[in-house]
Parts: structure tokens; sequence; C-alpha cells
């Protein structure tokens, strides 16, 4: 019963309403041609017969809010697929979600702690008078300000009117190079585990899939393992960055930008990372890329 | 034969459900089937435009009263989305006949009084 609603209750994809219509319209176009019409007449025909794509509108609007359901469940059927790879291979698969966990993990941390602590302006009047300063040290080049130094300072200064200290400056290096890491990383696990698959995809076009079907099987793949990455990733990242804050006695409130814009950074150096070897993958001879290895 | 525009009539909605569930009950058939045998019976009276055509088609086919299937034609050898007519298509079929006849022929009592006072 149950199953018998779900495949009764299945909306179809645009592409297919659409191809529905396109048959409609090209048998017309059929019989009016068979009957010896001219081009105006087949002209008029189509004009007559109306807007296409208010009527795929209005065709897909009658299943209202199942089409949904149906985005949702293809959601779900390619992140059972990159589950179901990830147990295949789980060495390169692993390696992947653990790049990608830990470099949106560590550089949005780190970066949600700087942000808040040192990006973010000083709440100052007369901002435009604030200077910055640092101490450098001719034996090992550190930057920082030792607690009683800066009592010191401030005690004893003539030139300011106040002072104050700045901590985390450091760390923001640090987002950086981990966000490089992480993006160096993940472009190498990605494109060697592409090029792992070189043999399958060979058996693949020998079968006549398509150059083009190819490079979207391949990077939906590295996408969903990446993805599943981001999020163990961002869950960490936000219990990580209130532990730094608490221990840097700043308060890093979670900062969503941030986030989004280092998964955008993971995923597109992903998508890059998969798209050149899958094409070059789609281009060679099956016979050649099924004997590689 | 073919009329002039002007002397078709456009289906009220509802009725153009009705009428697929009666075609279809011949036998499955794709959309440009069912329309072309709607025009050709009522000698094209009735237009079935495709606006109205595939939103009912798929109306139906959400409700269950159809099922679509890409398949192969019989006599063309290129896949088509054939709709055929299920079980509670048939029994809504039914229900709803009878109604509409109960209502032509109460609209034709009106109409027409079978005698004059």
């Amino acid at each position: 019963m149950f199953s018998r609603l779900l495949s009764r209750t299945r909306p179809p994809t645009d592409d297919e309403i659409a191809r529905e219509l396109r048959d409609h319209l090209e048998l017309d176009a059929e019989e009016l041609a068979e009957r010896g019409a001219g081009d105006d007449a087949r002209f008029a025909a189509q004009r007559r017969f109306g807007n296409v794509s208010l009527t795929i509108e209005a065709t897909r609007d009658e299943w209202g809010e199942l089409r949904w359901r149906r985005l949702a469940q293809d959601l779900g059927t390619d992140i059972a697929y990159g589950i179901k790879r990830l147990r295949h291979a789980p060495g390169f698969a692993l390696l992947t979600v653990l790049t990608t966990a830990i470099g949106v993990g560590a550089t949005t941390a780190i970066f949600s702690v700087v942000n808040a602590v040192v990006l973010r302006p000083i709440p100052v009047a007369d901002a435009d008078r604030v200077v910055a300063f640092y101490e450098t040290n001719p034996t090992n080049n550190a930057w920082t300000t030792s607690d009683p130094n800066f009592l010191d300072y401030r005690e004893r200064t003539r030139s300011f009117a106040t002072m104050a200290a700045v901590a985390g400056r450091s760390a923001g290096g640090f987002a950086a190079v981990a966000l490089l890491l992480a993006v160096i990383g993940l472009f190498g696990v990605v494109s060697f585990t592409v090029q792992e698959r070189v043999p399958e995809l060979g058996v693949r076009l020998a079968f006549g899939a398509t150059p083009h079907r190819i490079v979207r099987l391949v990077m939906r793949d590295a996408g969903t393992v990446v993805a599943i990455g981001a999020v163990i990733g961002c869950v960490s990242a936000v219990l990580l960055s209130r532990f730094l804050s608490s221990m840097l006695f700043a308060t890093a409130t979670t900062d969503p930008p941030t986030y989004i814009a280092v998964v955008f950074v993971l995923l597109a150096s992903a998508a890059v990372a998969s798209y050149l070897p899958a094409r070059r993958a789609g281009r060679v001879d099956p016979l050649v890329a099924m004997r590689e290895r | 034969m073919a009329r002039s525009r002007d002397d078709r009539i456009e289906l009220l909605q509802g009725t153009l459900d009705l009428l697929i569930l009666k075609t279809l009950v011949f036998g499955p058939a794709h959309g440009r089937g069912i329309a072309k045998h709607i025009e050709q019976t009522t000698s094209n009276v009735l237009s079935v435009e495709h606006g109205s055509l595939y939103p009912a088609l798929h109306r139906l086919e959400r409700r269950g009263w159809i099922a679509g299937r890409w398949e192969t034609g019989p006599k063309i050898n290129r896949e088509f989305k054939y709709y055929r007519l299920t079980a509670a298509g048939r029994k809504h079929l039914v229900a709803q006949q009878s109604k509409w006849e109960q209502l032509v022929s109460a609209i034709a009592q009106v109409l027409r009084p079978a005698t004059e006072g």
C-alpha cells in the first residue's frame, strides 16, 4: 500500500514535462508536413500552440508540495550514494571527509576568533587617532607584548592618550595558512580519487556514457563526500571556536559568512579538482582508460 | 470539416478531466492522442489546448486516477508518455459520468420545458 502510494505520487521532473510537450509539438509538425503544409502554416500552428513555458509551469504546479518532496528525496539518494561510496573506497572517501572537516573546522574556528578579536573595529572614540605598535626583538623576532611590558607602557606613556592590548594578531595568518593547506590537501585527495576511478569510467564510456555524464557523475560524487566533510567540519568548528574564544577571553560569535566562505572555497576547490581529471577521463579512448592502472 | 476558430468551444474545467478519463477507457494514449481523439469525436467543436491538457493529465495522475509511463508506441519506434486508466480512475469516471448526465438532463428540463403553460 505504502509503496504503491509512493510510486503513484512520484512527481515528474521539469525535463519530463518539457519532453511530453516537445513530443506533442513534434507530432503536430510532422502531421502538417505530411499534409504538405508550407512553412507559413507550420509557423502559424506553432504560434497557435501558445506559450509552452506557461504550460510547463501550470503542469508542475499541479503537483504542489510533492515536488519539494521529490527534490528532498533526490538529495537523500545522493547522500546515501555518497555514504555507499564511503564504504566502497573507505580510505579515499574518509581522507576526503577528514581533509574537508579539518580544513573547514580549523579555518572557520580560527577565523571566527580572529574576526571577533582583531578584524572588528575596536570600540573607541576618534578611531582616526588610533595607532598600533608592536615590539620587535632582535633574537627571536617575536612580536607579541607581554602583560607586564604592556602595563609599563601604559603607565609611562606621554605620546598616547591611552593604550589597549590586542590579542590573537598572529591567528589571522594561521587561518589563511590553514585554508590554503586545506585547499591543497583536498585538491590532491580528490584528483587522486578520480584518477583511481579512470578504469571504471572507461567501462562506463564503453557502455555509451557521454563525457558530459562522466563529468557530472564524478563531480556529484566528489561534491557529496566533500559536503559530508563540510557538515562535520562546521559542527566541530562551532564547538572549537567556543573553546578557543573562552581561552582568549573574547566573545567569538559564530559568524555565518565565514562558514559559507570557507565551505564555498573548499567546494570550489573540490569541483576543480574533480572536473579536470574527469574531463580528461571522458575524452580518452575507453580501451585505454580500462587498461590504465 | 475544419471549423473556424470561433466555432470552437473552450472546455470548462472539470469537464476536460471527465473527457480524458472517458477517452482512456478505449486504451492507453499519449497526451496528443487524447487531445486528437476528443477533437475528432466532437468534429472539432471542442478544442483541447496543451495549456489545459497537460495540467489536467498531471492532476489526474497525482490523484491516482490515471498512470503515466514512458513507453515505445505501437506503430512508431519512439518513446512517448502513455497514460492509462487505473481502477480508481474507472470508479471515479462512472461516478462523474452519472453526475454529469444528471446535470445535463436537469439543465435541459429548464431550457426546454416539456409542456408550455
